[in-house]
């Protein structure tokens, strides 16, 4: 190398270094004001008004701006029972209800509460066959549909699949999205780490009762610790001065933090049944005295699943379409992770218009 | 104690191995660099190549026995002191005659079963009545195509309110 180049390359890093520090105090000034922002942020995107509560569950009856809606069949969306269902109605342009109430949709949300230790004894029974089926009841009776569309988002998707197989007579189309049916995949973390070898359900529920929130959230830190714990905040670091960027990640990341307890009868089911036995895809799975055989499901089904996905791995998904008895049935998959998949760009622009028109040829 | 002990050895070697070999992985991508580069962006690149060796270096750490084993070790030394904390509690609330949570979940056990057992009634009741009503000639136990319809669970609850009010 030259003098000349050399003296060049030493004043391009000169001016880049200078340029870096600027931003650097710049970013320092923003940080002020991101926990007001955290504090303005807004949860749901869609007007929405309780129709039915029972117990600690609420649900929302999604005020569209079709009225009448387009589409006879009404549709349910079905939450997980470790986070909070807003994730689904996040913001706008970022919300999957959304594109269902614009399309003409009557839309519904199950929001199941936050529950308490009076919920411990609470069992998969309890909410397949009571509340969830008490909710298909009180939407077929006010709107007068013989059936519902369900849309179950990952925990909730196996749940909904179990209903619809218990209750094939009730439910007219089925939608998962990143739903567990086949635990025998070793590829996700969580399904390792809950082997039995290595955790013992029936000790921690009898110790703590409900799974506590606490818990859920730091195992879900865990599954990528370096990008949850060091890339992610560095990257907010690095953008704080892009508005849009820090409206969006202090929305998610609100969501993220807002984890609840699993009632602890249903956390021991689910990881003993489906994570330990992994008795749904044999047909064996109990809920209350009832086994759910999948052949029963013979109504449309649209699977959509996550390839990044390390919650939910795709290998526990995509087995579901061939073990049901309906002809009716196409699988997603979308580049996205476990959450980008009801939030992410790609999903949005092209997922959730295609899962609607889908829908809207079978309602 | 020799078991126990080798037991460590090979917790510790597998440990220093995922470690050393995340090292090498992190000082390979160090010195990938171009002079070129100005060095915020260099240090982007590096940082980025030092995260992705580093994240590997955790999956592989995280799915290895040792790690497994040692998270089972602190999980079920976790729930014994829950145990124990639960234990006294419940020891200190019975001492000062006070309600303590296992009676609490005792009681809500024993309406839990209660209410399973009437349930239980009830649905052999109602499918009593479907017999019945198949009997006397109202055929509401066929589907549209005649044949008889496959006896479905019934509502494990009969309890609801239907309530109006915004949600925002």
């Amino acid at each position: 190398m030259s003098t000349s180049e050399s003296g060049q390359l030493w004043q391009t890093w000169q001016d880049a270094m200078t340029k870096e520090g600027f931003r650097h105090l710049q970013r320092w000034g923003r940080m002020y004001g991101v926990a007001e922002k955290a504090r303005q942020i807004r949860k749901g995107a869609t007007p929405s008004e309780v129709v039915y509560e029972e117990d600690r569950l609420k649900l929302l009856h999604y005020t569209g701006k079709t009225t009448p809606p387009k589409h006879r069949t009404p549709l349910i969306f079905v939450f997980a029972l470790v986070n909070r269902p807003y994730i689904l109605d996040l913001k706008p342009g970022r919300s999957v209800v959304g594109h269902f109430v614009d399309q003409g949709f009557d839309t519904y949300m199950i929001d199941w509460g936050v529950p308490g230790q009076a919920d411990r004894f609470l069992t998969l029974d309890d909410y397949i066959n009571g509340y969830i089926h008490n909710v298909v009841e009180y939407v077929r009776e006010s709107t007068g549909a013989p059936e519902v569309s369900l849309l179950g988002y990952c925990m909730g998707g196996t749940m909904s699949a179990m209903f619809t197989a218990l209750h094939q007579e009730k439910v007219r189309n089925l939608i998962l999205l990143a739903a567990g049916i086949d635990f025998s995949t070793r590829e996700g973390l969580l399904n390792l780490w809950s082997d039995s070898k290595y955790f013992d359900v029936d000790a921690f529920v009898d110790a703590h009762g409900n799974c506590p929130a606490e818990f859920l959230q730091a195992s879900f830190l865990l599954l990528k610790p370096v990008q949850n714990l060091l890339e992610k905040p560095i990257t907010f670091y690095e953008n704080v001065d892009n508005d849009q960027y820090v409206d969006d990640f202090l929305t998610m990341e609100g969501w993220l933090n807002d984890n609840i307890p699993v009632p602890g009868e249903v956390f021991r089911q689910f990881v003993k049944f489906l994570y330990q036995k992994n008795l749904l895809v044999q047909n064996k799975m109990p809920v209350g005295k009832h086994l759910v055989n999948l052949r029963n499901i013979a109504c449309p089904v649209l699977n959509i699943m996550a390839t990044a996905d390390d919650l939910v791995p795709c290998a526990q998904s995509q087995p579901f379409n061939d073990l049901i008895g309906s002809t009716d049935r196409k699988t997603v998959m979308v580049p996205a992770g476990h959450i980008g998949l009801a939030v992410g760009g790609k999903a949005q622009r092209e997922v959730w218009p295609e899962a609607c028109q889908w829908l809207g040829k079978r309602s | 104690m020799s078991d126990e002990k080798e037991n460590l050895y090979e917790q510790a070697s597998a440990f220093q191995k995922i470690w050393g070999e995340s090292f090498a992985k992190l000082a390979q991508v160090a010195f990938t660099y171009s002079p070129e580069s100005a060095p915020p962006e260099l240090l982007r690149q590096l940082r980025s190549g030092i995260f992705q060796a580093l994240g590997k270096s955790w999956e592989e750490y995280m799915r290895s026995p040792q790690f497994l084993d040692s998270m089972k070790q602190m999980m079920d030394q976790a729930i014994s002191f829950r145990k124990a904390t639960n234990e006294v509690l419940t020891r200190a609330h019975q001492e000062i005659q006070g309600t303590s949570q296992k009676d609490v979940e005792a009681i809500m056990v024993s309406i839990h079963h209660m209410e399973v057992r009437l349930l239980d009634c009830m649905e052999e009741l109602s499918g009593r009545l479907d017999q019945l009503e198949q009997r006397l000639g109202k055929d509401g136990t066929k589907g549209a195509d005649g044949k008889a319809r496959p006896s479905a669970p019934r509502s494990r609850k009969t309890t609801k309110t239907a309530r109006k009010g915004t949600s925002k």
